[in-house]
């Protein structure tokens, strides 16, 4: 899981363009929206749904479950892990 | 109307009011941007996700805003954005084709640049400037438009411009220059004159 969250932050960094971030800086925990957090945006959303789809084969179909799935780097971690093929 | 400020891209070299201001060692707009951007010691996350076009009209404008003191003395809705270039958003309607049809993976964040006045809204976001605005596709760089444009915008709600000419092809070719009102009443011109002075003044 260590890996697969590590690995997760390094698709962030590169497919959302976070130059100034390091794997080090995104904390496991931390929420990704929001000010307390990394800021994404909407567009950074639909971004993160190309991502799963793109590195780990996951269709994000129902947009209601992305609030919940890309809360932290915890909770995508644990839903690819649920449901990679 | 007179020019309070201009900022010069062109090639390497970066001038304001025609004096030097800074030079990179490499004029490819990847690193110009990069290195132009650490040099103005800004810190905003959301530069790292604009495409070269936002990028380059972005730090010009920055530096406008760091430089021209006379801006701040303008509500937030009365500076009007009249912005032109020749080559629209060309190098990220490239990107987005390419992550579309060679990747097969369209990137929505390339997406949103694939409308060069998406520059405009990047602008007013990061200075929270609610005037008009308007990206105009031109063939070649004029001082007449942004002249005669210049007597539409003021005349009614804008009180100054800030107007920018941002190409980057076939060399990175940058022009932001920010003029205001001299008077309440009278009808004022913005002389084409001084403003192909400016961008004419590379060296």
């Amino acid at each position: 899981m260590d890996n697969l969250k590590e690995e997760l932050k390094k698709h962030l960094i590169t497919q959302l363009n976070l130059e100034d971030k390091t794997p080090a800086d995104i904390m496991d925990e931390a929420p990704l929206f929001g000010d307390n957090g990394l800021g994404l945006d909407s567009i950074d959303a639909l971004e993160l749904i190309v991502l799963l789809d793109k590195h780990y084969h996951i269709k994000l179909t129902n947009p209601e479950e992305g609030k919940s799935v890309f809360y932290s780097i915890n909770t995508m971690a644990e839903y690819i892990e649920k449901n990679k093929k | 109307m007179k020019i309070s400020g201009c900022c010069r891209i062109h090639q390497n070299k970066v001038l304001v009011n025609g004096k030097k201001y800074f030079a990179s060692d490499n004029s490819q707009h990847d690193e110009l941007s990069m290195q132009l951007y650490r040099f103005l010691k800004t810190e905003y996350p959301k530069f790292y996700k604009m495409d070269l076009l936002s990028k380059m009209g972005f730090l010009a404008t920055e530096i406008i805003c760091q430089t021209t003191s006379a801006i701040s003395k303008f509500a937030d809705d009365e500076i009007a954005l009249l912005f032109a270039n020749s080559h629209s958003c060309s190098e990220s309607d490239e990107r987005f084709n390419h992550s579309f049809k060679v990747e097969k993976s369209p990137s929505p964040a390339q997406f949103v640049y694939t409308l060069p006045n998406i520059l405009l809204g990047e602008l007013a976001i990061r200075n929270k400037w609610y005037g008009e605005n308007l990206f105009t596709l031109l063939p070649a760089f004029s001082a007449e438009y942004f002249s005669s444009q210049a007597g539409i915008f003021v005349p009614q709600k804008a009180k100054a411009l800030l107007c920018g000419w941002v190409n980057l092809f076939p060399v990175t070719d940058v022009f932001v220059f920010f003029a205001e009102s001299n008077s309440e009443t009278a009808q004022e011109i913005l002389d084409s004159k001084e403003i192909e002075h400016w961008y004419n003044n590379i060296k």
